[in-house]
């Protein structure tokens, strides 16, 4: 238990030094070239979104469910004092729809949307060297290249695709509403 | 005859029939003879006593006539009397005739003569009233001769056929006497042939039967002094041999002996090992009860050990709570520093410096992250050995429990094993005892088989003699069946 204690002890000194040093060195000359994604899982494969294209990261949040004839769409949630529509960002790209959404994102655009997944894994800050092309071709939707980060390559996910998408779908409804008699 | 009956019973049979036998000539012949004995004494009592009062009825008859006669030639009262006299001793004499007559023709002679001399008196007494009335002597010399000497003449001719009567009665009876008589000798004659047949017959059917039964007695004794002639035979040999078989005997229980005094003296080693073991055992039972006492104080250790074990194990759950909240922290300081990142992007050139510290607390939450996982993974490892070492705790509490179980089993092998012992040493001071004892009575027996070989040379004599007498008897037997069976060899 001792030598558990001296760990735990040299482990927190460790942070707090690290933390500390991170404001007495001098900014890395690299920081402006180098851009920050979020690894996440969906339908069960690494993938990974643009922190550029979100406005926001939630966690647990409620979503009430309402009747709708698109499937994508889970229901609505509250941020920050505005309802949004919540959609499943799996089924918007293909897979089939997620069971558990246990995270958010809320989408950087004028009329806030937000997409549900299955894992948040962690913050990404990768160099353009990091980016490579799609492995294989870009079978799943809204995927157009990649990042390689710890010997994993994994897709990203064009959010503002994936918006678009959601777009056409949205106005193709209204069409169709209007065009009923 | 029936062949369970024995020689007595069977001679007595025959005998007794014999005598029956005998009894019944005898019985025949005596009542044959009473028979004949009475015939003749009829005969000569009856018949014959007939015809002697018929002579003495004609005698007074003649008296009576002399009488009458005399009275008339001489008129006394003599004559008279003597008259009277002869008529009563007359009908006396016809009285007593009268009840030894048997036949109805006898009674009816002697009424006839009853009747003339009836008539006789009354003429004699008519005679004797003329004389004495003094009549004339022709009348009465005439009345005499017409009268009485007629009547006289019949009285005499109905004594003569009462006579002829009697003569031819008697010679009846005396053939009838004669031929009971023969009768008797006859019957008795057939009862002596048939009593002789009988003799011949039992003697020769008991002749048979003895000589046959003797005949198989005297075969059975024959065989019976054969197979006694090969048993003294073997008898003899057996009795060699058990002599020399107890010599064997005796020199074994020499031998016998010797061993003995051996095994006593090695159960007496035995008898003092197994005191010094005993002394051992009870040693090791209070050994074994100090080690009880040890195991007592380990099992009571494994206990504070394992409720130790327990208590780290519950803290290192609370560590785990502890943990879970500040990876939940973590988490949400990673969530609140993405989400200030994005919004310094926003910001301009102030937000750059804001997004640089949102950056590093980001980078720290991402640390502090990683420490709780390692930290967790720590405290699991800590949780698996805790759960292992209470799994071995316990393990190693059941084991000495197991260990106190099997001490106890010790204590009580031991305390088993120390009255064993105890038991041991009495059975060897018994078979200590015991092996004298046989000792003493393998002795014995070796001067008994002595004795035992001595008496086997005399039986071996014995059954020499026992052969000898065999033989001879085998020879009085085939002796015995010659006088039966002549014809035998």
């Amino acid at each position: 238990m001792t030598s558990v204690t001296a760990q735990l002890s040299k482990t927190v000194l460790a942070l707090q030094q690290e933390f500390d040093n991170s404001f007495a060195q001098a900014p890395r000359g690299d920081v402006a070239r180098r851009e920050s994604l979020l690894a996440i899982r969906m339908g069960g494969e690494p993938y990974a979104i643009r922190l550029a294209e979100i406005g926001g990261l939630h966690v647990d949040r409620r979503i009430v469910t309402m009747p709708t004839p698109v499937p994508q769409l889970l229901g609505v949630a509250g941020f920050r004092g505005q309802m949004a529509p919540v959609y499943d960002l799996a089924s918007l790209c293909g897979y089939a729809r997620a069971e558990s959404t246990r995270w958010l994102v809320l989408l950087r655009a004028r009329e806030p949307v937000a997409l549900a997944f299955e894992t948040f894994e962690m913050h990404l800050s990768v160099s353009p060297e990091q980016f490579v092309s799609t492995p294989g071709g870009a079978t799943i939707k809204h995927v157009r290249d990649a990042v390689r980060c710890d010997d994993t390559v994994r897709p990203i996910v064009h959010l503002q695709a994936v918006l678009q998408d959601i777009q056409a779908q949205a106005d193709s409804f209204i069409q169709q509403r209007k065009g009923q008699p | 005859m029936n062949t369970n009956w024995t020689f007595g019973q069977k001679l007595t049979a025959g005998y007794a029939v014999m005598l029956l036998f005998v009894l019944l000539t005898s019985a025949v012949s005596i009542y044959a003879l009473r028979g004949v004995v009475a015939s003749k004494d009829r005969v000569i009592t009856v018949n014959a006593q007939i015809l002697l009062d018929t002579e003495k009825l004609h005698t007074r008859m003649e008296e009576m006539v002399t009488q009458v006669r005399g009275y008339i030639i001489s008129p006394e009262e003599r004559f008279t009397t003597n008259l009277r006299k002869s008529r009563d001793e007359f009908n006396a004499i016809s009285a007593r005739l009268r009840t030894k007559l048997v036949t109805e023709e006898g009674r009816h002679l002697l009424g006839a003569i009853d009747l003339k001399a009836a008539q006789y008196h009354q003429i004699s007494d008519e005679l004797i009233g003329l004389k004495r009335d003094q009549a004339q002597l022709p009348v009465i010399i005439r009345a005499f001769d017409d009268k009485l000497l007629p009547i006289r003449d019949q009285f005499n001719d109905s004594v003569e056929s009462f006579t002829a009567f009697e003569e031819r009665h008697l010679v009846e009876v005396k053939q009838a006497a004669s031929e009971a008589a023969s009768e008797a000798v006859t019957t008795v004659i057939v009862i002596a042939s048939v009593t002789t047949l009988f003799a011949i017959f039992a003697t020769i059917l008991l002749t048979r039967t003895l000589g046959r039964q003797i005949g198989a007695a005297v075969g059975h004794v024959q065989s019976s002094s054969a197979e006694l002639q090969a048993a003294a035979s073997q008898q003899a040999s057996g009795a060699k041999e058990q002599a020399g078989a107890m010599t064997e005997i005796s020199t074994t229980i020499s031998e016998l002996v010797a061993t003995s005094r051996q095994i006593a003296e090695s159960a007496q080693r035995v008898a003092q090992i197994a005191e010094q073991t005993a002394n051992s055992a009870r040693s090791g039972e209070g050994t074994v009860d100090k080690g009880q006492d040890a195991i007592a104080g380990i099992r009571r250790q494994i206990d504070l050990v394992v409720n130790h074990m327990l208590d780290l194990g519950r803290k290192s759950q609370e560590i785990g709570a502890v943990l879970d909240v500040v990876s939940e922290l973590a988490e949400q300081t990673n969530i609140l520093a993405i989400n200030a990142t994005i919004e310094a992007s926003g910001a301009g050139e102030a937000g750059k410096r804001f997004s640089v510290v949102a950056e590093e607390i980001r980078k720290l939450a991402d640390r502090v992250a990683n420490s709780t996982k390692g930290i967790r993974s720590q405290i699991e490892d800590v949780r698996g050995a805790v759960n292992t070492t209470v799994m071995a705790t316990e393990s190693g509490a059941k084991a000495v429990d197991a260990g106190a179980r099997q001490f106890t089993d010790i204590a009580a092998a031991f305390k088993q094993i120390a009255g064993l012992v105890g038991t041991t040493t009495d059975a060897a001071r018994e078979i200590e005892l015991s092996t004298k004892q046989q000792a003493t009575a393998a002795e014995q027996v070796r001067l008994a088989v002595t004795d035992v070989a001595q008496a086997t040379q005399e039986s071996e004599t014995s059954s020499s003699q026992t052969l000898q007498t065999a033989s001879q008897l085998a020879g009085l037997s085939m002796d015995l069946r010659r006088l039966i069976q002549p014809n035998t060899a």
